[in-house]
């Protein structure tokens, strides 16, 4: 079994092992690697040396990595690496003929020879002005086809703080179109194109990227296929938020009261934090934005109101890399901050941690119609942590992310919190919005006590689960972890067919995360 | 003068020596065989200083595993 490994001590390395760990060799690989402080706080979530490593399915010398969207290209199974010209690359893709795809900054890249040499496929659209700009969120090979499909986002299409808070009481034409959007939940299939600004949308090539032209979905979406038929996921944060809004109107009124200056009783919140149960947990960010589905190679789209938990399984795969990925390159990340566009892992560290807030006042004790000064409106962010349960409690989780799934074939991997680890996490960001006055986003440390995640393996492509059975103290690192108060939770996952590798973490305030790797072998 | 010039020539190896106790070099040492079921993945490594003095540590941290699935 070929594995991959990134170190962070005693030194920031790559090893290549081919025989599932028995032995490794350093990797050469000419990485620019983080500073230690930057690796030692943000990799729990989000990977800082390599974010994917591709494995050729053909060849079992040859693979690719990408990191920071740069390229690299090993042929000797790992031990050497070249770096290839490609920069802002978020997507990787190799077809059923042996070509390497890859998509982001400037559109398509192919290489015919493993990656040593690559040719640009720019995107250009019909009716797109010489001055568009847009970032690639997803890149799709639909091998039935010979097609190829680009998920992009007009980078004109960014809203600020005030618009998309509009969507909570619909004041602006684009929060009435999105909840509109999120409303027509029984719309025949249709070419959704009135939403997507510029060239925004999902665009396909038929002749490997010497031509483009849109398809029938108008929409920023996270792009994935299952069995030839095509699922888009919402990404536009106003209609996030408005599925949101939609989903949880208890937030969503509360969210109000607050940017209007009053206080927000915390007991009312209560029921938008109900335990939702394993499954619709484990479909991750589908659960948080409404999915389309196009049975006729993206001419037409039409809601998608209930997953299968295969399908639902096998998409979240793709998507959360897809987010991954997205979140890697943006810039701020680039420059070494912390973004959490999307709440696979809420950072509870980083810029936005307050809600992007004035300032902060403890209101225990105020009336309850006491008016404040108002704060600012809430970034897209901090919008969809306020209103989405599993994000915000993610952010009391140590900021590590509720579920998170893996995939080898068939084969899933995945880990969910309990019913109790929830509740405790509900008392936990309960406690901390009573004492504030208004719907708090901690942070806040994974709340200490046994069983609060569970592992849990899928045979059948994610059609049913069973649990892998742990011991009682398996991951109980209280005496060992030097993290006070605070459980190990996992927080990362990499699943290959005899074995499953979890990396669980813990930290609170007063010094660096703890970490340690376990494996599943079956 | 003659006095700074002898001091640079201790300075010279002494910068050196202490730089080469400073570096180290590091060899991850093989993963204990996996057993059936859950258990922790130490990682093991070997650290040498000046080419000559080994010693086995077992606080490697991981940032992440990526897997071949087509294995």
């Amino acid at each position: 079994m070929r594995v991959v490994i990134t170190l962070l001590r005693p030194e920031a390395a790559a090893y290549a092992s081919r025989d599932g760990g028995a032995s490794w060799t350093r990797a050469s690989i000419p990485l620019d690697v983080p500073d230690a402080d930057e690796r030692a706080q943000a990799a729990l979530v989000r990977p800082r040396l390599l974010a994917e490593v591709l494995f050729d399915a053909r060849d079992g010398r040859r693979a690719w990595a990408r990191a920071r969207g740069r390229v690299f290209h090993t042929e000797d199974g790992g031990l050497t690496w070249a770096a290839t010209p490609l920069a802002g690359i978020v997507a990787l893709a190799q077809g059923a003929d042996g070509l390497l795809w890859a998509a982001g900054e400037g559109g398509l890249h192919v290489s015919d020879d493993g990656g040593r040499n690559w040719v640009h496929r720019p995107v250009h659209l019909p009716g797109a002005g010489a001055d568009s700009r847009f970032r690639v969120r997803s890149l799709v090979l639909d091998q039935r086809g010979g097609r190829i499909l680009l998920g992009v986002r007009d980078t004109r299409s960014d809203s600020g703080p005030v618009t998309i808070a509009s969507v909570l009481d619909g004041t602006s034409d684009t929060a009435q179109a999105a909840l509109a959007l999120v409303d027509a939940t029984d719309a025949p299939p249709r070419a959704l194109t009135a939403f997507g600004q510029g060239v925004t949308g999902v665009v396909e090539t038929r002749d490997g990227g010497a031509s483009w032209r849109r398809t029938g979905l108008a929409l920023d979406t996270w792009l994935a296929s299952s069995d030839g038929v095509l699922y888009a996921v919402a990404a536009d944060p106003m209609i996030e938020a408005a599925f949101l809004v939609r989903a949880h109107p208890e937030l969503a009124t509360a969210l109000a009261r607050q940017l209007n200056g009053l206080h927000v009783d915390a007991a009312s919140l209560g029921r938008a934090f109900l335990f939702p149960g394993r499954d619709r947990l484990l479909a991750g960010p589908l659960a948080a934005a409404p999915v389309f589905r196009s049975d006729d190679g993206g001419a037409t789209w039409v809601r998608v109101l209930s997953l299968e938990p295969a399908l639902a399984a096998s998409l979240r795969t793709s998507v959360d890399a897809q987010i991954s990925a997205w979140e890697e390159s943006s810039p701020q990340a680039r420059g070494g901050g912390q973004p959490a566009e999307h709440g696979t892992g809420a950072n509870p560290t980083g810029p936005d941690r307050r809600g992007d807030r004035g300032s902060r006042r403890s209101r225990r004790g105020a009336a309850a119609e006491a008016i404040r000064a108002a704060p600012r409106p809430p970034s897209a962010d901090a919008l969809q942590a306020y209103l989405d349960p599993v994000r915000l409690l993610a952010r009391f989780n140590s900021g590590l992310p509720l579920t998170g799934m893996a995939r080898a074939g068939a084969e899933f991997y995945a880990w969910a919190p309990t019913a109790t680890h929830w509740d405790r996490l509900v008392d936990a960001a309960l406690a901390a919005s009573d004492a504030e006055g208004e719907i708090s986003l901690g942070p806040g440390a994974t709340p200490a006590g046994p069983g609060a995640f569970t592992l849990l393996r899928s045979t059948d492509g994610g059609a049913s689960w069973a649990e892998v059975a742990q011991g009682p103290d398996a991951f109980d690192g209280t005496a060992r972890i030097g993290v006070r108060q605070s459980a190990p939770y996992p927080s990362w996952l990499a699943a290959g067919p005899r074995e499953a590798f979890i990396g669980l973490a813990a930290r609170d305030h007063t010094g660096p995360p703890w970490r340690e790797t376990w494996r599943d072998s079956f | 003068m003659v006095f700074g010039d002898a001091r640079m020539m201790w300075r010279f190896p002494l910068t050196v020596g202490l730089a080469l106790c400073g570096c180290a070099s590091y060899r991850v040492l093989p993963s204990p065989a996996p057993a059936t079921g859950l258990s922790p993945l130490p990682m093991r490594y070997q650290e040498t200083h000046l080419w000559v003095f080994r010693s086995v540590k077992q606080d490697g941290a991981v940032e992440r595993v990526f897997v071949d699935p087509h294995d």
